[in-house]
């Protein structure tokens, strides 16, 4: 008896730590690739949306994809997923895929063989570089191009035909807290992680509608706080949204003031010396910068910071002008909940997190928010540790793991690398196997500037991939006529007709998401591969196959000389990560697990960077360091970092603030969640989110159709009042999704001088009956 | 006398060897090995003390990364002391 | 009327006469398909807002088609054959469309018998039904997705419908967060019922319950 018992207690305890492992998934065929069940063949994959990085299970039969649902040993999302993701088995066949590549004959598209495609595509490449030199070229990308696209592209225009004109729309969306990484830190991306949302007890979101934008997560965030009473979750921002009705304290200010009342937070703290001065002696040197630094709205506007050090006195003195009554006066925020702010941020005993995303971001003094956000930690000493950290909150699947990581940026190279440093290009080039000489020191354009390029006609052939830029960029109307002007040549390759493809002169059929190989990274670092699962429709091809095609076609093909192209590549990018304190896995590391967070060193994964324990850089005894940030010392910068106004701010003409952004339902640009019927039903249109009073005052009802302004141009939308979003008097809010109403026409583009990343927050607007 | 289910993370180069010098009779019994690089182990010992014990030497052998209870009977532990 | 209701009471006649035996509709108020429903197993019909209980409404409604003419989503319609008695009456079939709650209640002012009551001016006293969650378990938010199109739909969010967060305990981490219906504030507009995600939906307006006393305040 005691020994069958033992037996079996035993093996219930094998069992147990087999199911705590996750390994019965592994086995049971969850993670395996080609686990088959009722004849579906289920594979792994990060959802093809936001920057949260859901993992999903994708079940494939006849090679189609028949469902999808949540993966539960993904440690994202633990088999959930927002409405988005529910429905990403349709999101590929929608009626109008595209499945043949199609060029421009006058005012229509015909049919093309890709030979014939791809001839015309090269000539162009070719007679534009041979005329007016490499500079002429360009290719916009996408923090949605996977993490081979993107490494492809850099290596094809900076390695082989020399010029740095490629960059990502990513521009658009993540610059400014890359910015902020890298003169804070030097380097970029996160030192926390997801688990900071279990971990802490005080959350501030700046900017950030997580409930929509970042649904999982935000779901997360919320269970922390139904288990600990103590978690507290401070909501700003200029619109109360749905984050804001489940926030313990919401906050609204008037747009631009988040700097104010950054720099009225650390007023209070140095003033009632609530900072941590150990912290500071030990990890925090001072700087400050220029100010006055303008908006961009300058044709090839130069901007180029000085930063200069200063002490803790230097930056004592500079934040006396920022006490509470001035920064409320400013801000429209109470005295007194700038003051509990705060204290909030400084009580020792409480594990304080900020989380941001495109309030901040978007926003022509973006690098400064960024900055001065880290300051509140740093003067605290909450950075680094389990539970107490900042969080940037990334948007597109990739914007990390491509975009910023493999640096496809007109002046970045992989792993923090930048093309003015001479060792950067160096040892680029040798891992590229091209001459240094190849890559030109000279940064290339930066988004909004590439598009003034094409318009001036600088940038006469370009090439768009996974991306919408005539639905995105803002000011669109100018960008939008430029391309179609006399001697332009615009590539773009999509899966569906968009208001880009319109602008084409060829169209190129990609492959989607399962349709091809890839990896991803999503916001906390989490690297994560997908095999291909199905064949792409018709004649569609992968944009990596199409980029390579072109340098075979331009005589640059031996720059991709891969057998097994995905695994070849992966270890070649990989080189450039090792050592760095970005380290990233060898490929089969990431075949089954669900996504490891970098630095991977020695198969294990790290959760919290910089910080002894966790990141394997930091020695012994060190306790916390900042190891990426030799130029100072190993320190992370406090920057001194006024308010500035807005470029544009409402006047009698144009009395209301418009700001732009996203629903749960849509992601970006709608390309392919306007493809799902049922989210279509969801959310058929876009409205403007209006104020009540400001409604009310101008004899405006719900549903009434209103007619929008700017200096830039006009929309007619209908109003919705008292909706998901209020925004506060005197501001507006449209969804960006709706391809039939081009609200970005409106938007300026100014943009951050520091990070080139354009103000989709903010401009001045009317607003009357139509 | 307790039971334990553990889950043992290993550096990748020393799994191999780890899954043949781990195991000792009627202390730890390797149930398996993942993909991955972590051994599935069962631990016993006459005494929660005595588990502690070995999950401490276990920590301290060259290549153990982690190691994670996934699973804990100490029901005749809790009978004999009730007994007493 | 005008012409595009004829096609429409057509194409209803049509279903109606083919589709559905008359005595059971008569019976039941039988449906074509079970989630564009026109009226529920009870017979409830969605009617516009401000119509007298279904009584009154029915000795009260002239057929005159008028309040349909005047809602500006098509949303009114006139009631086929295979409503009985009720035939030629307005009723709404939310999932097609719903009343939007227009705030100057144009339908409403357009009636001349007084079946609905013209003089009603405030969209959040509109009482046309109650919506409800009919399906909890393939609700998705109930499931835990983070779906709620029907919270944030409702045109009287945070008041007719709420969320209710609650700890998901399979994955540890995650809230539940439960989209419930206040029959107190609900107006019946069938918003929800429109814009939910399932293919049947599984909110959907129907006769609001009557109130049972009783002398607890909460």
């Amino acid at each position: 008896m005691e020994w069958t018992r033992r037996k079996f207690l035993k093996t219930t305890a094998a069992a147990a730590a087999f199911a705590a492992a996750g390994a019965d998934l592994i086995k049971g065929g969850a993670g395996n690739a080609e686990a088959v069940e009722n004849g579906i063949k289920w594979g792994k994959a990060p959802c093809r949306f936001c920057g949260v990085g859901c993992g999903v299970l994708v079940g494939v039969k006849n090679n189609r994809i028949v469902a999808t649902k949540g993966d539960p040993a993904a440690p994202v999302n633990k088999g959930l997923n927002c409405i988005k993701g529910y429905f990403l088995s349709k999101v590929l066949y929608g009626k109008d895929r595209l499945t043949k590549p199609l060029i421009r004959k006058g005012d229509k598209f015909v049919e093309a063989s890709w030979d014939e495609a791809m001839e015309l595509i090269t000539s162009k490449f070719k007679e534009s570089v041979e005329k007016h030199g490499p500079d002429s070229v360009a290719i916009y990308g996408s923090g949605q191009w996977t993490v081979f696209e993107g490494y492809a592209a850099s290596k094809l225009f900076k390695g082989g035909i020399g010029t740095n004109n490629i960059e990502p729309n990513a521009r658009l969306c993540m610059a400014s807290a890359v910015a902020a990484f890298m003169n804070t830190f030097g380097s970029d991306e996160p030192m926390g992680c997801y688990d900071d949302l279990d971990l802490g007890d005080t959350y501030f979101l700046w900017g950030a509608n997580m409930a929509e934008a970042h649904p999982v997560l935000f779901s997360r965030l919320i269970d922390n706080k139904l288990k600990n009473t103590r978690v507290k979750i401070i909501d700003l921002g200029t619109r109360f949204t749905r984050t804001s009705q489940m926030a313990d304290m919401y906050v609204s200010f008037k747009p631009q003031t988040d700097l104010a009342i950054l720099n009225g937070i650390a007023h209070v703290i140095v003033k009632e010396k609530l900072y941590d001065e150990d912290f500071i002696k030990k990890h925090v040197v001072f700087k400050k910068g220029k100010e006055n630094i303008g908006y961009g709205l300058e044709e090839k506007y130069k901007f180029d910071d000085e930063p200069k050090g200063i002490t803790f006195e230097e930056y004592r003195e500079f934040l006396k002008l920022y006490t509470p009554e001035y920064v409320s006066k400013l801000s429209g925020v109470p005295v007194k909940t700038i003051h509990e702010m705060a204290h909030l941020y400084a009580d020792k005993k409480r594990k304080v997190n900020s989380l941001w995303t495109m309030g901040f971001n978007h926003h022509s003094r973006g690098t400064w928010a960024n900055n001065l956000v880290y300051n509140l930690h740093l003067l605290t000493g909450k950075i680094g540790r389990p539970g107490e950290n900042p969080l940037s909150l990334t948007g597109q699947p990739s914007a990390c793991g491509t975009a910023r990581e493999v640096g496809t940026f007109g002046h970045r190279l992989p792993a923090d690398m930048v093309v003015m440093n001479p060792e950067h290009r160096e040892k680029t080039a040798k891992i590229w196997g091209v001459p240094a000489s190849k890559i030109p020191a000279k940064p290339g354009p930066h988004a909004v500037e590439m598009f003034r390029g094409l318009d001036r006609g600088e940038i006469k052939v370009m090439w768009i991939q996974v991306t919408n830029p005539f639905v995105s960029l803002p000011n669109l109307t100018r960008y939008r006529k430029a391309a179609r002007k006399e001697g332009r040549f615009i590539v773009v390759s999509d899966i569906y007709p968009t208001r880009s493809t319109e602008l084409a002169d060829v169209i190129l059929p990609s492959a989607s998401w399962v349709e091809k190989e890839g990896v991803f990274g999503n916001t906390e670092r989490r690297t994560q591969h997908w095999f291909k699962l199905v064949e792409p429709p018709g004649e569609a091809r992968n944009d990596l196959w199409q980029t390579m095609e072109l340098a075979r076609r331009l005589g640059h093909g031996n720059l991709f000389p891969y057998k097994s192209v995905e695994k070849e590549m992966w270890e070649e990018y990989r080189q450039f990560t090792i050592g760095q304190g970005k380290d990233l896995a060898p490929y089969e590391a990431y075949h089954k697990a669900r996504g490891l967070r970098w630095p991977v060193v020695n198969g294990q994964e790290t959760l919290w960077r910089y910080a002894e324990g966790h990141d394997p850089y930091v020695k012994k005894g060190e306790g916390l360091k900042f190891y990426k940030n030799k130029a100072n010392d190993f320190k992370a910068v406090i920057w001194a970092r006024p308010y500035e106004p807005p470029a544009e701010s409402p006047d009698r003409e144009y009395p209301f603030w418009l700001s732009t952004g996203r629903v749960l339902e849509h992601w970006h640009t709608g390309t392919m969640t306007g493809r799902v019927p049922e989210l279509k039903r969801a959310y058929p249109a876009a409205v403007v989110e209006m104020n009540a009073d400001d409604a009310k005052r101008l004899g405006i009802k719900n549903r009434d159709k209103v007619k929008m302004s700017s200096r830039r141009g006009t929309i007619v939308l209908p109003a919705e009042i008292n909706g998901r979003g209020k925004p506060g008097k005197g501001n507006v809010f449209v969804a960006f999704f709706d391809e039939t109403k081009l609200i970005n026409e409106l938007c300026i583009d100014a943009y951050d001088p520091i990070s080139k990343e354009p103000e989709f927050k903010k401009c001045a607007v009317k607003i009357e009956k139509a | 006398m307790p039971v334990s289910g553990v889950v043992i993370k290993c550096r990748p180069e020393y799994v191999t060897d780890l899954s043949e010098t781990l195991p000792r009779p009627g202390e730890v019994e390797i149930h398996g090995i993942l993909p991955d690089g972590r051994l599935i182990a069962v631990i016993e010992a006459d005494s929660v003390e005595g588990e502690v014990q070995v999950v401490s030497r276990l920590l301290e052998t060259e290549g153990v990364i982690d190691v994670q209870l996934a699973y804990h009977n100490f029901e005749d532990v809790c009978e004999s002391a009730d007994g007493d | 009327m005008n012409e595009k209701m004829g096609k429409i009471s057509r194409r209803q006649f049509l279903q109606g006469s083919l589709a559905t035996p008359l005595a059971l509709a008569l019976a039941g108020g039988m449906v074509t398909m079970p989630f564009l429903r026109r009226a529920d197993a009870q017979g409830f019909y969605l009617r516009p807002p401000g119509a007298l209980d279904e009584k009154r409404f029915l000795g009260a409604c002239v057929k005159c088609g008028k309040c349909a003419q005047a809602c500006p989503y098509n949303s009114v319609r006139m009631a086929g054959p295979e409503a009985g008695v009720a035939i030629g009456t307005p009723h709404i079939i939310a999932r097609e469309s719903p009343c939007y709650l227009c705030p100057d209640l144009p339908c409403a002012k357009a009636c001349p018998s007084g079946a609905l009551d013209a003089k009603l001016d405030d969209v959040e006293k509109v009482r046309m039904g109650t919506a409800v969650i009919v399906d909890r378990e393939n609700c998705l938010s109930i499931r835990g997705l983070r779906c709620e199109v029907c919270y944030r739909q409702c045109p009287l969010i945070d008041k007719a419908i709420t969320i209710d967060p609650r700890h998901n305990p399979r994955t540890g981490v995650h809230t539940i967060m439960e989209p419930v219906v206040h029959r107190d504030k609900c107006v019946g507009c069938g918003i929800c019922e429109k814009s939910c995600v399932r293919e049947k939906p599984v909110i959907v307006v129907m006769r609001t319950p009557p109130k049972q006393e009783d002398y607890y305040e909460f």
